[in-house]
């Protein structure tokens, strides 16, 4: 059993829920923390687990106000690591929620699934 | 506002451990923020963590100084720079500092309940503040007095003032409050109000909106950005990009700059010329550095955007040392979002370190 991971957001860090048995996953909020492998490498640990084994469908909500340069490489990490549910029978879909209007995140969601090979959607709200 | 302003600043902050400075619209939460930042920051130090509730009071009342003195003129004719707050640390006293404008003719009545506050004791204060109370006998500002009556029951100090003509009608009021801390080291600091004036024309000059010079870790975004939030005016993307910008500086000094017993001494610098934002950072780098970091600047600035995309998507994937905390994507997204180069400059200080500066305009 894949213990899921249910962080509440903080002024730096993002709400993070990664949730198997409910098949639910999201990430969000602000994520400008300064030891971002402290905060992300439990993440990527918990995903290679899951990439092994992952549910039928799988539904990753990506959702940030803001997300700063150093956290934005360890989300690619985290990111790359999902590639090879994809690459498998099993579908993964990575939904990039941005404010309607904000550049910046638009721009950043373009520029993140540009380099990956992964089924996405940007998703203005 | 250049890239010498950054150094030219930090070298006549040199003394403070800690500066805020910042001018713009004040609000209570502005100084809400600034105060539990700065009380956070100190509590381990000398002292001043019991200190922080009068801290907190002495800022509010230093702000509502500025609004009750400075409300009147303001409606006549208001400058940028006029209106200053700021606080900071030097040796272990600590300070509360307004700069605003009084009318001429007010000066004298201000002027005589300064001098009064300053030569009672404090019997004699208790008994006077209770007068007033009592009395009810307010006066034409507003403040009875009261709020430097307090200042300096609570910090058992003298108020430092001065008062600073600008035309026939108005003048530049300034007022100190110290507040020592209560370790047992005597201070001999002697505040210089001409400092304080010199401070104060170089904020006007360049119309920095703000200045936080000190050990910058994490906590330093926090006051930044509820700065920003508050007083950034123009759309929202361009408030995303400038609070893009702050975070990407500020942990760039956080990551690399130069530490001794775990934190650097560094600054930060907002400015505002005909709706360019200029921001500026400066800390010490190893001088062995110093060329690696200016080729690579160098080379940013020759890069244009798509170029620096690639880059940038480049330096994505790639798994840097783990030593590089930052991922070395910072200075490409700050080139990237900038309306012209980087500026910078380094500044050798001794056979160890260098100073170095960093300018973007947005």
């Amino acid at each position: 059993m894949l213990e899921p991971i249910n962080l509440k957001k903080t002024h730096n860090n993002p709400k993070v829920v990664l949730d198997k048995q409910n098949n639910y996953f999201e990430i969000s909020g602000r994520s400008i923390q300064e030891n971002v492998f402290e905060f992300y490498d439990p993440i990527y640990n918990w995903l290679i687990k899951y990439s092994k084994n992952p549910n039928k469908k799988t539904k990753f909500i990506l959702d940030f106000d803001y997300i700063n340069s150093a956290s934005t490489k360890q989300l690619i990490k985290i990111l790359i690591a999902l590639e090879k549910i994809s690459q498998s029978d099993d579908d993964i879909i990575v939904i990039w929620k941005y404010e309607k209007d904000d550049e910046l995140m638009e721009e950043k969601g373009d520029e993140i699934f540009s380099i990956l090979n992964l089924p996405y959607v940007l998703l203005p709200y | 506002m250049d890239i010498t302003t950054t150094y030219k600043l930090f070298t006549e902050l040199s003394d403070n451990e800690m500066c805020f400075a910042y001018q713009g619209s004040f609000t209570n939460k502005i100084i809400a923020t600034a105060s539990d930042f700065i009380s956070k920051r100190l509590e381990a130090n000398k002292g001043f963590g019991k200190l922080r509730n009068k801290l907190s009071f002495l800022m509010i009342e230093s702000y509502q100084n500025i609004v009750r003195y400075g409300d009147d003129a303001q409606s006549k004719k208001h400058v940028s720079g006029d209106e200053l707050f700021i606080t900071k640390n030097i040796g272990n006293s600590f300070y509360v500092i307004s700069v605003n404008i009084i009318d001429n003719n007010k000066i004298p009545f201000v002027k005589e309940k300064l001098e009064r506050v300053n030569t009672l004791s404090g019997v004699e204060l208790k008994k006077l503040y209770r007068d007033i109370l009592t009395n009810k006998k307010l006066t034409e500002a507003g403040g009875a007095g009261l709020g430097f009556i307090e200042m300096v029951r609570k910090t058992k100090e003298k108020l430092i003032f001065d008062f600073e003509k600008i035309n026939e009608t108005q003048s530049s009021f300034y007022l100190v409050i110290r507040l020592k801390g209560k370790s047992q080291v005597e201070d001999k600091h002697i505040y210089s109000i001409d400092k304080l004036k010199n401070l104060h024309n170089l904020i006007k000059v360049d119309n920095i909106q703000l200045i936080q010079k000190g050990n910058f870790s994490q906590e330093a975004l926090r006051p930044l950005i509820t700065m920003v939030n508050n007083n950034i005016a123009g759309k929202k993307n361009f408030q995303r990009k400038i609070f893009h910008l702050i975070v990407e500086l500020i942990q760039n000094i956080s990551l690399h700059s130069y530490k001794e017993s775990d934190k650097n001494d560094a600054i930060f610098l907002m400015g505002v010329k005909n709706s360019t934002y200029y921001l500026s950072t400066g800390n010490y780098i190893m001088n062995k550095d110093v060329d690696g970091l200016k080729q690579y600047l160098h080379k940013l600035n020759t890069l244009d955007y798509s170029a620096l995309s690639e880059l940038y998507r480049e330096t994505l994937v790639i798994d840097r040392d783990e030593d590089l905390k930052g991922g070395g994507l910072g200075l490409i997204d700050i080139e990237r979002e900038t309306k012209e180069n980087i500026h910078f400059k380094f500044y050798k200080v001794d056979e160890n370190l260098t100073f170095f500066s960093l300018l973007v305009k947005i």
